[in-house]
């Protein structure tokens, strides 16, 4: 999918070649009979009027990039494959409630950007890439019987080399069960430990440790167009799917952008460079489109367009949108030059606000920095029975005849609530609890997976 | 003097205007604005609460203001004794982008950063905690609340003799709940009260 999704306009039937050999296929040339794989001799005789663009892997980096970023929105955790991506979430505390809720949601903001892709939850990060590849739209949770169903799909659908692939299809094994049934001391003495540890990965007995991905602090996007394009309507189109996507990268991160640049490339080598400079930092869609086409109105380009980027820094912005409520900005106005006294004698790490990071670590979670804050996200949880005040780092409480103490014994009223998290650094599991102890305070308090209490915070 | 109720939905929340009338805002726990003029916390008043130790539920006593207040205007804090949770203030519908934390180095800088926030017409609360704080100290934050009208808490210790204030609560952690016990200046004295938060 994601060699043919960086195109923009495609003309169907439409190809996209690596070397000699079609890789990806959209709806209609499949239904001359073409597949990946074919050669392009082959694709060509088959379908005289197939339109083939070289595969772009810059793009699809790219792409994958600015989808993580739309990813980030709704997972702590999205990690960046070769051809897709792996969001990460726990059972507690999705911020967008039930898987399927969560699923429909993402296949119709995706749908909205104007991409096809195949989605699937599964307990691990590998079944659902298996799932995902193999173009099964499941969404398999823990307590169902996963691991059976993963044993009809194809094994093409596993990341593995390509030796062990083409060493399957000798074997004549076509099914992930076959190959899981298979004695595994066989398998690794035949294929290396990979192949094993892949497998013990794809079933949840071995942890999955990817590199996760870090938001960059830049957009860009570039479109091409598979076809030449001469009217102002297409190359408006165009732009308006690259500042959609743009505009959900800029919520994403709370941000606003105050200076972008727009880039045209046309058929005769040339690129047309346009640069915004914005007074009022901005994100609105209509806003920025508005903008490019007041400028783009007088231009004329000197031949066919065939590609258009976009590029902007992403600033973190507290600025408001446009705002014409003259009082807020009279506020707002009063708001700046008090926190330029504050920050003219105190210092810029003396005035702080508050950000948030999706970790179930209190202490990684709850961030204090310097003004302006680092953005929020979006969709930050709604979290009850926490408290105001939180210790951070956690304090070790002494423990005397089993019961922790902190200004006297402690009295358990609430509880067990238990966060777990962090299969990717190391894992770490801890009972919260609410305690009241013999001063009436009420505290925040957690076990550690090996026993130790911690004060975490006070119900301030 | 007049006191004009203003209740939480209404627009009639004034900021940094220079007002004559006493203009109050819900506590949002019904039997305490029974015992307070105006039948709400005073804007223009540095209310001073007494408390033994941080973490009794003295933010959530006032957390009925300072919530809707941030979403007219910047709430300032200056020299929290711990580190704000965010989740939690924002369940309690805060609006973290208007809230500005200060951490001041000093005493005189925790007073200049407090007098800062009551006169400028951008903020909308000041909350302020003081180990200690002499009486003149005090009495020029009093004046610079009442010309700056907007709602003012600062947390002082327990232990400190007190402080020549128009509105005194002392709070105090119980099995029930908070207790609360009033002293104003030059009133009848008031029972205590006992809310649960």
């Amino acid at each position: 999918m994601l060699p043919l999704e960086v195109f923009g306009l495609r003309q169907a039937p439409f190809g996209v070649v690596d070397g000699r050999v079609l890789i990806a296929c959209d709806a209609k040339a499949r239904s001359y009979g073409l597949s990946p794989g074919l050669s392009v001799t082959q694709a060509c005789v088959a379908c005289p009027t197939l339109s083939l663009q070289a595969r772009d892997r810059l793009a699809e980096a790219t792409l994958l990039e600015n989808l993580a970023v739309f990813a980030y929105r709704l997972s702590p955790r999205v990690v960046v494959k070769s051809a897709g991506l792996l969001m990460h979430f726990t059972d507690k505390m999705s911020p967008v409630g039930d898987p399927h809720t969560l699923f429909s949601r993402v296949a119709r903001q995706l749908e909205d950007l104007g991409y096809q892709a195949e989605l699937a939850i599964a307990p691990t990060a590998a079944a659902a890439w298996l799932c995902a590849s193999s173009g099964t739209r499941s969404i398999w949770m823990a307590h169902d019987d996963w691991r059976t169903a993963l044993r009809s799909l194809p094994i093409t659908g596993l990341t593995l080399a390509k030796v062990v692939h083409d060493a399957c299809a000798d074997l004549g094994l076509s099914l992930v069960g076959e190959l899981l049934d298979l004695p595994r001391a066989g398998l690794s003495r035949r294929f290396g430990p990979d192949v094993v540890q892949a497998l013990e990965r794809l079933n949840g007995e071995r942890p999955e440790l990817d590199v996760s991905w870090v938001p960059p602090p830049l957009f860009r996007r570039r479109l091409v167009f598979s076809f030449a394009i001469d009217t102002e309507e297409a190359l408006l189109f165009g732009i308006h799917r690259v500042v959609r996507e743009w505009v959900l990268v800029l919520r994403s991160r709370d941000a606003r952008v105050s200076q972008f640049t727009v880039e045209m490339g046309c058929a005769d080598r040339t690129v047309h460079s346009e640069r915004f400079t914005l007074v009022h930092p901005e994100r609105s869609a209509q806003v920025l489109m508005r903008l490019v086409r007041e400028r783009l109105r007088d231009w004329r380009p000197s031949a066919a367009i065939t590609s258009v980027a976009v590029a902007a820094p992403l600033e973190v912005s507290t600025e408001g949108s446009l705002s014409f409520c003259h009082e807020e900005m009279r506020l707002d106005d009063g708001f700046k030059e008090l926190l330029d006294r504050l920050h003219a004698r105190l210092g810029r790490e003396s005035v702080r606000t508050l950000s948030w990071y999706p970790d179930h670590r209190p202490e990684r979670s709850a961030l204090e920095g310097p003004w302006p804050s680092q953005g929020l996200p979006a969709h930050m949880p709604i979290l009850r029975d926490r408290p105001l005040w939180l210790v951070d780092p956690p304090k070790p409480l002494d423990v005397i005849h089993d019961t922790p103490q902190s200004s006297g014994p402690l009295r358990l009223v609430a509880g067990t609530e238990r966060l777990e998290t962090g299969w990717w650094d190391g894992p770490v599991v801890r009972d919260y609890f609410i305690a009241v102890n013999d001063r009436n305070e009420r505290l925040w308090v957690f076990r550690s997976a090996d026993g130790h209490w911690f004060l975490q915070g006070y119900f301030g | 003097m007049r006191s004009v109720p203003v209740t939480l939905a209404g627009t009639g929340v004034r900021l940094g205007l220079p007002c004559a009338e006493a203009v109050t805002m819900s506590t949002g726990f019904s039997e305490l604005d029974q015992r307070l003029d105006g039948g709400g916390w005073p804007a223009g008043v540095l209310t001073e609460l007494r408390i033994g130790h941080a973490g009794i539920g003295e933010l959530r006593l006032l957390m009925p203001v300072l919530a809707p207040l941030s979403r007219k205007a910047h709430v300032l804090w200056v020299a929290p004794p711990y580190k704000p949770y965010a989740p939690a203030l924002v369940a309690q519908k805060m609006a973290l982008e208007r809230l500005i934390l200060v951490y001041p180095r000093t005493h005189r800088e925790a007073l200049w950063a407090v007098s800062q926030g009551l006169l400028s017409p951008s903020i909308g609360a000041v909350v302020s905690w003081f180990p200690a704080i002499r009486e003149g100290e005090f009495r020029n934050l009093q004046r610079r609340a009442s010309e700056g009208h907007h709602w003012a808490f600062c947390f002082l210790p327990e232990t400190l003799a007190p402080r020549p204030s128009r509105l005194r609560l002392a709070l105090r952690p119980t099995h029930e709940g908070l207790r609360i016990v009033f002293s104003r200046k030059a009133k009848r004295p008031l029972a205590p009260l006992v809310i649960t938060l």
